[in-house]
């Protein structure tokens, strides 16, 4: 089995727990930084946290953009986390309106304030995940992983979206499999033993 | 769906687990990456490593500690003793901490807790507010382990902090804290119901009725325990007493200590849903 794998290092976020928990999981991680680099990875993790425009901004700059699209439509798998998954939709709403890669049909948009419901949502919530869904392979239907953003994803293409939780009183969709197109709303890093068997199934993803 | 968290805190001295009252008067527990893969191991949801001399000395000790914790423990690590600027913050981020916490330099320069939210994130920056009821009745802001006196009222304090952009506050209760006597929980919910950002509780669990009387009673969001765990951790975590500094008279002894009922994190979760209050 090919191990390798590259993790987009743009400057944005703790790229330290994602290599760790790779590695744990059979991974042989390396954090790439070039156009170049994305474009000759087998497998990639395109990682994130902060602001989506901060984000979009340096992926463009470093013609990166360009390069995971080219990435994307090769065939080969990519897996975005977080902001790393909001940065695969077509736009954002955060401070302003923000273009993404596009790569999925959907808008990344602010929770809405309801009583009770603190922002950014920082806690352990549960995933109603498809048992069918390869990346969510062996994660019972209801289990907990560990959440933290303020922004969450109104997906346009129902047939993706391979777990659901709720916040704010309402439903949100917080993983995605669009063929080699895959992304997580939690942090699979961050949530013990199940995020690293998410991990794991990405590991295994396509062979 | 709202789930409370529970938070292993680590009070961290020269390398060393150690465990105070009122944040004062240390004892030697052992080592904290043991303890730290305990409370992983039984399901603890976040870590807090608390440097607590660093401030007095300006150092920061702890990046080596944070480098080990990071490569086998998969849950959030936030990190806190003596950070004063950019610099500090990169460095335990690019070791594996996840967020950091800050309390004396944000209370000195209240603007540092905006640059960092810019820089890193509001939710990498989490602010402590170490907190003393006042003659008054009002409770104020203590700094450095709580032994320098701010004259800050804490409630205007905490709405100023989460104004600045910070992500989170740790409030200490340290008229409890060590002594297992339960929360301040006015305290807690005055400061939790004061701002949107979540509120950890921190100070004074002494048994698991604590916790559950802080969720029932407040809009705390997750509770910081040190005391509780340690107690019961150390008689299974193996420490054989080598290579640590400071006062260990205690541990040889493995006495238990007073208004203290030593609890695992399995067995506080399970009180916690028998009480209805959703836990992972």
């Amino acid at each position: 089995m090919n191990s390798n794998l590259s993790i987009l290092d743009y400057n944005l976020g703790n790229i330290h727990s994602i290599t760790n928990a790779a590695k744990t999981v059979g991974f042989t991680p390396k954090v790439v930084k070039t156009a170049d680099e994305v474009l000759s990875s087998d497998k990639l993790i395109l990682p994130g946290v902060g602001g989506f425009k901060d984000a979009m901004n340096k992926l463009n700059e470093d013609g990166l953009s360009q390069s995971l699209k080219e990435y994307v439509s090769s065939g080969k798998p990519i897996l975005g986390i977080c902001l790393g998954m909001q940065l695969l939709f077509e736009e954002s709403e955060e401070h302003g309106n923000h273009t993404g890669l596009g790569l999925v049909k959907g808008k990344v948009k602010h929770f809405p304030s309801v009583d009770g419901y603190k922002i950014p949502q920082i806690q352990w919530n549960q995933v109603k995940a498809n048992p069918q869904a390869k990346l969510l392979a062996g994660i019972s239907e209801i289990e907990h992983f560990y959440f933290l953003h303020s922004y969450y994803i109104d997906c346009e293409e129902p047939n993706g979206i391979v777990s659901t939780s709720r916040y704010c009183g309402m439903e949100y969709c917080s993983a995605v499999e669009f063929g080699n197109v895959l992304g997580t709303q939690f942090h699979p890093e961050k949530s013990g033993d199940k995020g690293l068997k998410v991990l794991e199934n990405f590991y295994k993803f396509g062979e | 769906m709202k789930t409370k968290r529970i938070i292993a805190r680590l009070d961290v001295k020269n390398e060393t687990l150690v465990k105070g009252v009122h944040l004062e008067g240390l004892r030697v527990l052992g080592f904290p990456s043991a303890f730290a893969e305990h409370y992983y191991s039984e399901g603890v949801d976040e870590l807090l490593y608390m440097d607590v001399v660093a401030s007095l000395y300006g150092r920061n000790g702890l990046i080596d500690l944070v480098k080990r914790t990071a490569k086998n423990i998969f849950i959030p690590l936030t990190v806190g003793g003596g950070i004063r600027n950019e610099a500090d913050v990169t460095a335990l981020l690019n070791s594996g901490a996840d967020k950091v916490c800050i309390n004396t330099a944000a209370v000195k320069d209240p603007s540092l807790i905006k640059r960092l939210s810019d820089k890193f994130g509001a939710s990498t920056i989490v602010v402590a507010i170490e907190c003393i009821k006042d003659t008054d009745q009002s409770y104020k802001v203590y700094i450095d382990n709580a032994r320098e006196y701010t004259g800050l009222e804490a409630i205007s304090w905490a709405k100023q902090v989460a104004e600045l952009g910070a992500g989170e506050i740790v409030v200490t209760c340290v008229d409890p804290e060590g002594t297992g006597k339960g929360l301040d929980n006015e305290l807690v919910d005055k400061i939790a119901s004061a701002v949107s950002i979540p509120v950890i509780a921190h100070g004074g669990v002494g048994k698991p009725e604590h916790v559950a009387d802080l969720f029932e009673q407040t809009c705390a969001d997750a509770c910081a325990i040190a005391s509780m765990f340690h107690y019961d951790a150390i008689h299974k975590v193996e420490f054989d007493g080598e290579g640590v500094h400071g006062n260990t008279n205690f541990l040889n002894s493995k006495a238990t200590k007073k208004n203290l009922t030593p609890c695992s994190i399995p067995e506080l979760k399970q009180h916690l849903h028998r009480k209805n209050i959703i836990v992972r």
